[in-house]
Parts: C-alpha cells; structure tokens; sequence
C-alpha cells in the first residue's frame, strides 16, 4: 500500500483520468471529490463487503439432500399468496 | 456438468446456453465469473444459479418482479453499457435469496436493494448495488413444511 500525505485543497491523480481532491478534514470525517470518467465505478468499500457477506450467507451447498424441492415449494406458496 | 439440485439434466447445448458471465466475478465470489441458470417448470419464478468453477457452490433466485409487482430500479446507465444495452427489455432482474431453515418451516429472504443484472442477449451478468428502490419490497417468503 502507498500512503501519501495531503492538505485540505490538494489532490492526487490515479493514471490521467482520475483526480481525488480532499475538500474537507472534520475530526475522524475525510470529505473526498472524485473526478473520473463515468464508466469508473466508485463504491463505498463497506458497502461492497456487504453484499458480499449476503452472498456469502445466501450461498448453498448443491446438495440435493439439503436443497430439493425448496423452490417449487416456494413457488407454489407465492401462488397461493398472490 | 449436471445439476444436483433439479432433476434436470443439462446437456452441453443447453448450458452453452443458460450459462452467464459476471464478468467481475459475483461479490463475496470474486473467482466465480460463469454461472449456470437451472429451472423446472414448477420453480418458476425461482431459479437456481450454479457456479461452473466450483459446481457444489449455488444460489437461490427469484425473478424480481415476480417478487414484487411494483418493483423498480435505478441503475446508473454507464453500468448498462457496461454491459452491453441501454435498453432495459434486455434485462432479466433477480434477487439472491438466503434460504433460513428450521424445523417446521424454510424462509426465503431477499435482499432488494443488490439486485443481480442478465443481460439477455449477450447473458452478461452484474449485482448492482441500488440505491433508491422506490417500493417497499418484502423481503421473505415463509414456506411450512
């Protein structure tokens, strides 16, 4: 990892087309503008190991001890409820 | 490869068929990029999706407006063309289910606001992240045994 120190107001650039400025520093709150082109897909880390700690919960074992007939049970009790 | 979990055996014309790449790999899977949709007549709208590079490893889905009539999404258009249209009638929209078992029962619950993405064309698939569902979306299904 490189860990480099910037003021209030200074950026850093990440190849050409990406420029990360730090707009404000609050106590333990870093303020962040970020310019990129769109096809650059920015995310909050946290929220990308959330849903991947729900997939990771929701992933099964293809077993069909454990996993048959779930589904068409499921799907014949969303009927009956529709 | 056949599927364990249905008694469905694919053959190589119809997984070359059903198969869908999440180009990114599956978040929590990042080794796992193709996937293999298996569903019976009577699952539907529920469909299993296995992983091809690790065959034991599968997911439950159901079809999101299936789920949920009233069901929106906003999806950032740069992500679309990512993916190969713009044009959202080339896209098929699930929820992954986490399937809770106890004794007398199995709940089914989704997680509305990530989405998963087949394009249904090029069958290149993406779990979005949305921001803003409009609708209250339930989130489980209760199925007594």
């Amino acid at each position: 990892m490189l860990v480099l120190s910037r003021k209030v107001g200074e950026a850093i650039k990440l190849s050409d087309d990406i420029e990360i400025t730090v707009l404000a520093v609050d106590h333990l709150r870093v303020r962040l503008g970020i310019r990129a082109p769109r096809h650059i897909n920015v995310r909050r880390t946290e929220l990308d190991d959330s849903v991947g700690a729900a997939n990771r919960e929701a992933a099964v074992v293809a077993d069909p001890a454990v996993t048959n007939g779930i589904l068409t049970k499921a799907a014949s009790e969303k009927k009956k409820q529709e | 490869m056949h599927s364990n979990l249905t008694d469905d055996v694919l053959t190589a014309e119809s997984i070359r068929d059903k198969i869908i790449e999440f180009r990114d790999g599956l978040p929590g899977f990042p080794r796992n990029h193709a996937f293999v949709m298996a569903q019976r007549a009577d699952e539907k709208p529920f469909v299993w999706m296995h992983s091809v590079t690790e065959p034991l490893l599968a997911f439950a889905l159901v079809d999101a407006y299936a789920w949920e009539k009233d069901f929106t999404l906003e999806v950032d258009d740069a992500e679309l063309e990512e993916m190969g249209s713009l044009d959202p009638m080339d896209y098929a929209v699930y929820f992954i289910l986490r399937i809770n078992q106890e004794n007398d029962r199995t709940t089914l619950e989704a997680k509305p606001n990530a989405p998963v993405l087949v394009n249904i064309r090029n069958r290149q698939a993406k779990q979005v992240i949305s921001t803003s569902h409009s609708h209250r979306i339930p989130e489980a299904l209760c199925v007594r045994h």
